[in-house]
C-alpha cells in the first residue's frame, strides 16, 4: 500500500509560531524584499491573507524566535538586522478594542477620553511585553539569544533599570512606590486586570489611582527602552519593534463604536509619529485598511509615508508584471515547494524547477482544445446557416485535427472586414494561423479555449507549471492551497494500489491537476463568505463573474477576448464612495484584483480594471489570463451589481413559509 | 447520576410546581420568538414580564423584517403584552446598553425567573444569563430554547464582524494563561472560524463538538462544517453530544479542561442549547468566549414551531433551584 | 490508475454535473475516513471500503447508473460508532432519567432528587429486546452496576416460563423494566416481545427505549401504548418520512429521490442475478416491508435499507454488506 502522505495539508504551518515545522518550512525567499522590517524606523506591511505578511511579521515575535535558538536551523534574518527583540498587542485579543462599550465617566464626553484612555491600556500592555520578552530570551534556549544579543537581565539590573524608568515624568507618578523589578511588573499586572475587571462589568468604576495618572500614547514605551539602554539591560544597537495586530479592523467596529475605531487608529498612528531612536513600530495591514492619509490623534497633522513610516507593499512586490522576469514570486513559490517535499520526506526532491518537474509544463492550447472536443470535434464550431456548406466543411475538416484552429477560423469569418473568407478558403495555411497574426491569435486562444469547453459541456483544464503560478496570482497560501488540493486528487488516485513503497516525487498528470485545481477554486470561492464582511462580497463575485462568463462565451466573433475583466473611470467611480470602498475591500479580501488601466478611449480619462482573483477563475469557468483590454463598462452596470448584492441573498418571501428541508438538488440542470 | 436537570418545558415546568414565572424574551421575526410567551402565559403562571426587540444590523431586508414583526405583534395583541412592555435595541447596542437591559429586568422580576432565549443572538443571551447568575433574588432559574419546523436551507445569516469576544466574556486575567485547546462546536457555517483559529495553529489541541442527535439533514450539514477543518494543525476527532443537552455539553467541558484548569477558547457555532452550555462554563470558569457577529439575518431564519404530543416542543434547562446552582465546576 | 477512477475524474471534469460530482466525492472521501472505515461486518478478512465502493459502482450496467449509484451515497445515513455510542448515553441520560423521576413523582427541587433517581436504578432491570441491542455497552457507557442478568427480551418472549419470570421480578424486587433496542423499523421484529412484556402479570411500569426507529415503528409504538397501560415508549432518534426512499413518491421528498426510485427499480433484476425473492432472502428493491431505508448503522445494516446497498449475490456486490441474522 502506498502510504505517501500530502505535503501541502497544513495550509498555515509557514504562518505558525513556536513550532518546529515553521523553523524547518518558513521561505526566506522573500526577505530580501522586505528588509525595511528588520532596519529601525516604522513600517506598515500592506498584504493580503497569503501574501505573506503574517510570516514576515512572526519573525519578529519573540516566540518565534526562540523556537529557532532551539532548533538547528540559523535564523533566516541575520548580522545586524538579527539585533533586536519584539512586543507587541493583539487590539482586539487584548480587549483594548472594548473601550467604548461602557461609560468611562458620565460627566465627560465619551470621545474626548476614550482616546486617552485606550493610549494608556496600550502602553501598559506593550511595556508588560517587553518584559515578558526580556525574561522569554533571557530564561529560554538556555540563555543562547540573551547571549546572542547580549541582554543583561540579572535582577540587579532590572532593579537599576526599573529605578531610572519610575522617575520618568510619563508615568505621572503612578510608580513612585515601586522599588524592585517585580514590583514594577505586579503594577504593571495590576492596573491591566483593573482595566478588564472594569471592561468586564466585574468592577463599577476605575480606581482613581488609574484615572489620575493615564499616560500619553507611545511615552511609556519609548521611555522602558531608553531606560533599558541606559541600565545595560540591552545594548545600544538592539532595537525594539513593537507590533500592533489587528489595526485594520478598528475601521469596522459597528454601532455607536464606529466613529471610536478611527479616534483609536489615530492614537496608534500618535505613537507612530513619535520617532524614537530605540522604537519602531510595525503594522500589517491589507492594502485598502492603510489610510492614504493617516491622521494623529490631537493634532492636526497626518503621518507622512517615508517620513513617518515606510510602506512594504507584498501584493504589488508579488504581483505579476509585464515583463515575466522580474516577477519574484516563482522563486519564493519553488522555495516554499520544495522545504515542503523535503519535510513530508519525499526523495530527489530537485534544487531547481521542482514545480515544473512535479506539474510539467501543461498541454498545449491544441491539446486542451482537442481533450475538450474528445471524439466529437464538430462540437468546436459554430456554423451559421447563411455560410456556403464548402466554408463549413472546411472548418470542420480543420476540426477533426486542430479544433482550436477551427474555432479560431470560425471567429475571423465573423469579424468586421474579414468575412470574406467563407467564399475564399485558404489553400495552404490558414490566414489566422500566419505568423503576421501571431498576436491575434494568441490574444484569442484562451477565451476561444473556455468557449470551446463550454460548447462540449467540458469544465477547463489547468495543468502545469505556468498555470499554477498563474492561478496562485502571487499568493502564497493561494498556491500552497492550489498544491493541496491537487495532490489530494493525485492521492486518490493511487488509493489502494499495491506498490512497493516509493518517496520519490511524482509527475503529475494533466487530469489530476485540473480535477484538484477545480476543488481548490471552490475552496476558495466558498472562504470569501468566510471573511468578514463577506458573504456580499461573494455575491458580488457571483454576479460580476456570471455577467462576464455570459458575455465572453457568447463572444463568437472573439472581438472582445479580454472581457474577463472590467474597467469604469476613476471620476465615476469617486462620486460613489460606498461603491469604491466595496470595491478596495473586495481587493483586499481576495475576491478581486485590481491595476490601473491605460484608457484606449480618445477621452483619456483616467480608469481602473479589476479582474478576479485567478484562483475563481476555474470556479467561474473564466481563462485566468489577462490579454487585451478588459470590458469598459459604466459605472451603472457596477451600481447594479453592487445593489443586486446588497438585495440578493436567500430570496426571503412576504409570507414565511416552509422551506424544504434538505439541501438543494446539487444535480439540477443549470439554467443556461 | 448526577446532572442538571432538563426537559421538555411543559415536563420541566410541571415538576417545579406552585411558581410563578418572570419571563424575559425576545420578540423577534421567527414565530418561535412567542412560543414559550404564549406558552406560560396559557398557563396562567406569569410574572413581571419583558419582551427585547432587537433592532436590525443593516437595513437589508427591513421590509420583510417589518412585515414578520408586524404578524408577530399581531399575535401579541392576541396573547397579551409583557407587563414591563417590549424595549427595543440595537444589535451592536454597547454592553453596557445590554447590561442594561437585563438589569432592569431583574430590578422588577420576581424570584422564579424563565429566559428565552431562542431568538437571542448570542451576544445578548451569553450576557443575560450571566448577569441572571449573579442575582442573588432569584431562586429559580430557567433558560428555555424552542425548536423550530424547519431551519431555512440556505444562509442563516450574513456579513459577520471580525470576531471579537461577547460581552461580559471578554480576557478576565492578565497575563493570560496560555491557551492549551479551543473548543469549536459544529454548525451550519463557520464565519470567521478560520481567523478564529488564526493565532492558535500550534501547540493547541482543537476539539471539535459534534451534535448527534438530531440526525438529517443537520448531521451531514454539521459532518460538512468539520470536514472544513479537517485540515487543521492538532483536530482531533469530533466529540458527540445531543444538541439540546445542555448539562451533557457542560460535564464535558469541565473534563476537557480539567475542571477549568485547563484555558480554552470557545466558539460556539452550534446549536444554542451546546452554546448554553459554553455559556455557563465560561462564566464559572471565567474564560473568554469569541464569537464573530452577523450583521444580517435571514428573516426567515426558521419557520413554524415544533409540536411534541401537541405540546410545544421546547427545552428548558434548570439552572438554579431554590438558590443552588445546578451547574458547578467541582 | 484504475478505469474507474479515471472514469470518475471524467466525471467531475464534465458539464453541467461535474461541480456536483466534484462535491459528492469530497463528502465521500470525509465520511469514508470518519465513518464508513468503521462498518463492523467488513472489519476482518473482507475488502476495505474504497475496494467496495469501486465493486459496488460497478455493479452499474451502465455509466448513468453509475453516476446514480455514486449520487446516492451522500443520501445515506450511516450512524457511527461513536454516535451509537451517544445514542446510549442520551438513552439514559435523557430518556430514561426523566422516565424514572416520572415513575417516583418526584419534583425537580426535591434536594434528595438524584439520590432517589440513583437510588431506583437498583431496582430497574435494563435489558435488550434483542440481542442485536449492545446492552453491555449501554450499562458500561451509562456506568450502571448490580444487574448480572440482561437477557434479550425476544428470546425470553419465545423460550422462557412467564411465571418463573415474574418470580424472579419479584425475588430481585424489579420495581420497573426498560427495554431497549437499537433499530426499529416496523416494529413487527420485536412485537412479540413488547407483547410479552405487556402481558406479564406483574404489570410493572416498563418503558421501551428504540435508539433509532422509523415512522412506522413510531405508529407501531402508539398501538402498544393504548393496549398496554403499563407501557410507554420513547425513542432517542425519529427519522423522518423524508430519509426514506418509498415506492411511492411523497411530497416534500428531495429531488434526487425520484432518480433512485428509478435506480432501486432497474437495478433489482441484476441484484436478484436470477434467484427468487426467497432464496436471495430479501424483501424487493425498497428493502423488508418496503421501507425504503437509507439508513446504515455501524453495526449492520438493517434489512428496511435498501438492499442495492447492503445485499451480495454473484451479480451484484454491496457497498455496505448486511450480516444478515437467519
Amino acid at each position: 500500500m502506498d502510504n505517501r502522505t500530502n505535503p501541502f495539508n497544513e495550509l498555515y504551518v509557514s504562518e505558525t509560531v513556536g513550532s518546529s515545522a515553521f523553523v524547518q518550512i518558513f521561505s526566506p525567499s522573500i526577505l530580501r524584499n522586505a528588509s525595511a522590517l528588520f532596519l529601525p524606523g516604522n513600517v506598515v506591511l500592506k498584504g493580503m491573507q497569503g501574501s505573506g505578511k503574517s510570516m514576515l511579521l512572526s519573525l519578529l515575535k519573540p516566540e518565534v524566535r526562540l523556537a529557532y535558538a532551539e532548533s538547528d536551523t540559523p535564523f533566516p534574518v541575520t548580522g545586524k538586522q538579527a539585533r533586536f527583540i519584539g512586543a507587541g498587542i493583539n487590539l482586539t485579543r487584548s480587549g483594548a478594542i472594548d473601550f467604548g462599550q461602557r461609560t468611562l465617566d458620565p460627566e465627560r464626553s465619551e470621545t474626548e477620553i476614550l482616546p486617552v484612555y485606550f493610549g494608556d491600556f496600550l502602553n501598559y500592555w506593550i511595556v508588560f511585553d517587553i518584559l515578558s520578552t526580556l525574561e522569554l530570551f533571557r530564561d529560554g534556549a538556555h540563555g543562547v539569544l540573551a547571549k546572542e544579543l547580549q541582554l543583561r537581565a540579572d535582577p540587579e539590573r532590572l532593579n537599576a533599570f526599573v529605578g531610572t524608568l519610575k522617575n520618568s515624568r510619563c508615568w505621572f507618578g503612578y510608580l513612585d512606590d515601586v522599588t524592585t523589578y517585580e514590583g514594577f511588573r505586579q503594577k504593571l499586572t495590576d492596573r491591566i486586570n483593573h482595566y478588564l475587571e472594569f471592561l468586564n462589568f466585574n468592577s463599577d468604576h476605575l480606581p482613581d489611582s488609574i484615572r489620575t495618572t493615564k499616560t500619553t500614547v507611545g511615552e511609556p514605551i519609548a521611555q522602558t527602552a531608553t531606560a533599558l539602554v541606559s541600565s545595560g539591560v540591552l545594548p545600544e544597537d538592539v532595537h525594539l519593534f513593537v507590533r500592533i495586530d489587528q489595526y485594520e479592523e478598528l475601521i469596522r467596529l459597528e454601532g455607536r463604536r464606529k466613529e471610536y475605531g478611527s479616534l483609536f487608529r489615530e492614537v496608534v498612528n500618535k505613537a507612530l509619529s513619535l520617532r524614537n531612536p530605540n522604537v519602531s513600530y510595525r503594522i500589517g495591514t491589507r492594502g485598502y485598511a492603510w489610510d492614504e492619509h493617516p491622521r494623529v490623534y490631537g493634532t492636526v497633522g497626518n503621518l507622512e509615508r517615508d517620513r513617518n513610516f515606510k510602506l512594504i507593499d507584498l501584493d504589488e512586490m508579488l504581483r505579476r508584471r509585464e515583463n515575466p522576469k522580474t516577477w519574484i514570486f516563482p522563486e519564493f513559490a519553488e522555495d516554499v515547494f520544495c522545504k515542503r517535499l523535503l519535510f513530508a520526506k519525499y526523495q530527489d526532491v530537485p534544487k531547481s524547477a521542482a514545480v515544473e518537474k512535479v506539474f510539467g509544463l501543461g498541454p498545449t492550447p491544441e491539446d486542451r482544445a482537442r481533450r475538450y472536443c474528445g471524439k466529437a470535434s464538430s462540437r468546436a464550431v459554430k456554423l451559421e446557416e447563411n455560410w456556403p456548406p464548402a466554408w463549413g466543411t472546411y472548418l470542420l475538416h480543420i476540426a477533426e485535427e486542430d479544433p482550436l484552429s477551427a474555432r479560431l477560423g470560425e471567429a475571423w469569418a465573423r469579424q468586421k472586414g474579414k468575412g470574406k473568407i467563407v467564399t475564399q478558403q485558404p489553400d495552404g495555411v490558414p490566414v489566422w494561423n500566419e505568423y503576421k497574426n501571431r498576436y491575434w491569435r494568441k490574444e484569442r486562444t484562451q477565451a476561444a479555449l473556455m468557449q470551446i469547453a463550454g460548447r462540449c459541456r467540458q469544465r477547463m483544464i489547468w495543468a502545469g507549471a505556468d498555470d499554477i503560478l498563474g492561478l496562485s496570482g502571487g499568493n502564497i497560501l493561494v498556491f500552497v492551497s492550489l498544491c493541496q488540493h491537487i495532490w489530494s486528487a493525485w492521492l486518490r488516485t493511487i488509493r489502494g494500489v499495491d506498490v512497493e513503497y516509493d518517496n520519490s516525487i511524482p509527475a503529475l498528470d494533466d487530469t489530476v491537476q485540473a480535477v484538484g485545481v477545480h476543488e481548490a477554486s471552490t475552496h476558495w470561492y466558498n472562504k470569501l463568505a468566510e471573511e468578514s464582511g463577506g458573504t456580499t462580497r461573494q455575491r458580488f463575485v457571483m454576479l460580476v463573474a456570471t455577467d462576464l462568463e455570459k458575455r465572453l462565451y457568447n463572444d463568437d466573433a472573439l472581438s472582445y477576448p479580454g472581457a474577463n475583466g472590467f474597467s469604469v473611470t476613476l471620476d465615476e467611480l469617486e462620486s460613489y464612495p460606498h461603491l469604491r470602498d466595496f470595491l478596495n475591500e473586495c481587493v483586499d479580501y481576495g475576491a478581486l484584483v485590481d491595476a490601473p488601466h491605460t484608457t484606449k478611449e480618445t477621452n483619456r480619462r483616467p480608469r481602473r480594471k479589476w479582474y478576479l482573483n485567478p484562483v475563481l477563475s476555474p470556479y467561474f469557468r473564466l481563462p485566468h489570463v489577462r490579454t487585451k483590454e478588459p470590458a469598459y463598462r459604466p459605472i451603472k452596470d457596477l451600481l447594479a451589481w453592487f445593489d443586486a448584492a446588497q438585495r440578493l441573498g436567500p430570496q426571503p418571501a412576504t409570507e414565511p413559509k416552509k422551506t424544504v428541508q434538505d439541501q438543494p438538488n446539487l444535480f439540477q440542470e443549470e439554467s443556461s | 447520576m448526577h446532572r442538571a436537570p432538563g426537559g421538555p418545558v411543559s415536563w420541566v415546568i410541571g415538576k417545579l410546581p406552585s411558581r410563578k414565572w418572570s419571563f424575559l424574551g425576545c420578540l423577534g421575526p421567527e414565530e418561535r420568538s412567542l412560543g414559550l410567551w404564549e406558552y406560560v402565559r396559557s398557563s396562567a403562571k406569569t410574572d413581571k414580564s419583558l419582551l427585547v426587540r432587537i433592532r436590525p444590523g443593516s437595513p437589508r431586508y427591513s421590509a420583510e423584517f417589518g412585515d414578520r414583526i408586524k404578524l408577530r405583534l399581531d399575535k401579541l395583541q392576541q396573547i397579551g403584552g409583557p407587563s414591563e412592555g417590549i424595549i427595543e435595541i440595537d444589535l451592536f447596542a454597547t454592553d453596557a446598553e445590554i447590561i442594561n437591559v437585563v438589569d432592569q429586568f431583574a430590578s422588577v422580576c420576581g424570584p422564579h425567573v424563565m429566559v428565552d432565549f431562542s431568538c437571542f443572538p448570542k451576544r445578548f443571551f451569553f450576557p443575560f444569563v450571566k448577569r441572571l447568575l449573579s442575582q442573588t433574588k432569584i431562586e429559580t432559574l430557567i433558560a428555555t430554547y424552542t425548536v423550530p419546523d424547519h431551519y431555512f436551507s440556505g444562509l442563516l445569516a450574513e456579513d459577520h464582524q471580525v470576531f471579537a469576544h461577547l460581552p461580559l466574556f471578554g480576557p478576565a486575567q492578565f497575563p493570560e494563561k496560555k491557551v492549551e485547546m479551543v473548543v469549536v462546536t459544529a454548525g451550519f457555517m463557520k464565519l470567521g472560524l478560520a481567523e478564529l483559529l488564526e493565532p492558535y495553529k500550534t501547540g493547541v489541541k482543537i476539539r471539535t463538538i459534534l451534535p448527534f442527535p438530531p440526525g438529517l439533514p443537520a448531521y451531514h450539514r454539521n459532518w460538512e462544517f468539520i470536514r472544513e477543518m479537517q485540515n487543521l494543525p492538532g483536530l482531533l476527532p469530533p466529540i458527540r453530544i445531543d444538541a439540546f443537552d445542555c448539562a451533557d455539553a457542560f460535564d464535558h467541558l469541565v473534563q476537557l479542561t480539567a475542571y477549568g484548569a485547563k484555558n480554552a477558547i470557545f466558539a460556539p457555532f452550534g446549536p444554542k442549547p451546546l452554546s448554553l452550555a459554553i455559556c455557563l462554563f465560561a462564566t464559572l470558569a471565567k474564560q473568554a468566549v469569541f464569537y464573530t457577529q452577523p450583521t444580517v439575518y435571514n428573516p426567515d431564519y426558521s419557520t413554524g414551531i415544533k409540536k411534541w404530543d401537541g405540546e410545544i416542543g421546547a427545552h428548558a434547562y434548570v439552572l438554579r433551584i431554590n438558590g443552588n446552582n445546578m451547574y458547578a465546576i467541582k | 490508475m484504475n478505469a474507474l477512477k479515471d472514469k470518475m475524474q471524467r466525471w467531475i471534469l464534465s458539464l453541467p454535473h461535474g461541480p456536483a460530482f466534484q462535491t459528492v466525492t469530497q463528502h465521500v472521501e470525509h465520511l469514508a475516513e470518519q465513518l464508513y472505515c468503521h462498518y463492523e461486518p467488513t472489519k476482518g478478512a473482507s475488502a476495505e471500503f474504497w475496494q467496495r465502493f469501486e465493486d459496488w459502482l460497478e455493479n452499474g450496467t451502465d455509466e448513468a447508473m453509475q453516476q446514480t449509484l455514486f449520487r446516492l451515497l451522500p443520501s445515506l445515513f450511516f450512524i457511527g460508532p461513536s454516535e451509537l455510542d451517544n445514542l446510549y448515553r442520551v438513552a439514559f441520560n435523557s430518556n430514561i432519567s426523566s422516565w424514572l423521576i416520572d415513575q417516583l413523582s418526584v419534583p425537580l427541587d426535591d434536594p434528595n432528587m438524584f439520590g432517589k433517581v440513583n437510588e431506583s436504578l437498583k431496582h430497574t432491570w435494563f435489558c435488550p429486546l434483542t440481542d442485536s441491542m449492545r446492552i453491555n455497552a449501554f450499562y458500561h457507557l451509562n456506568h450502571i452496576s448490580g444487574r448480572d442478568h440482561r437477557p434479550d427480551w425476544l428470546s425470553l418472549a419465545l423460550l422462557a416460563e412467564p411465571t418463573k419470570l415474574e418470580a424472579f421480578l419479584k425475588d430481585y424486587k424489579i420495581e420497573r423494566i426498560v427495554l431497549l433496542e437499537d433499530f426499529v423499523g416496523s416494529g413487527s421484529q420485536i412485537e412479540p416481545a413488547v407483547t410479552f412484556a405487556g402481558s406479564l402479570s406483574s404489570n410493572l411500569p416498563t418503558l421501551i427505549v428504540p435508539l433509532v426507529i422509523c415512522p412506522t415503528g413510531v405508529d407501531a409504538a402508539k398501538v402498544w401504548e393504548s393496549s398496554f397501560p403499563n407501557i410507554q415508549v420513547r425513542p432517542v432518534l425519529k427519522l423522518r418520512n423524508s430519509d426514506f426512499l418509498t415506492r411511492v413518491p411523497q411530497t416534500d421528498e428531495p429531488p434526487d429521490h425520484c432518480d433512485f426510485r428509478q435506480l432501486a427499480i432497474d437495478s433489482f433484476p441484476k441484484l436478484l442475478g436470477g434467484s427468487t425473492l426467497a432464496e436471495a432472502k430479501i424483501y424487493g428493491p425498497f428493502g423488508f416491508d418496503d421501507t425504503g431505508g437509507l439508513v446504515v448503522l455501524a453495526t449492520n445494516c438493517p434489512d428496511n435499507t435498501l438492499p442495492l446497498v447492503h445485499h451480495g449475490s454473484p451479480t451484484w456486490k454491496p457497498l455496505f454488506p448486511r450480516a444478515s441474522r437467519i
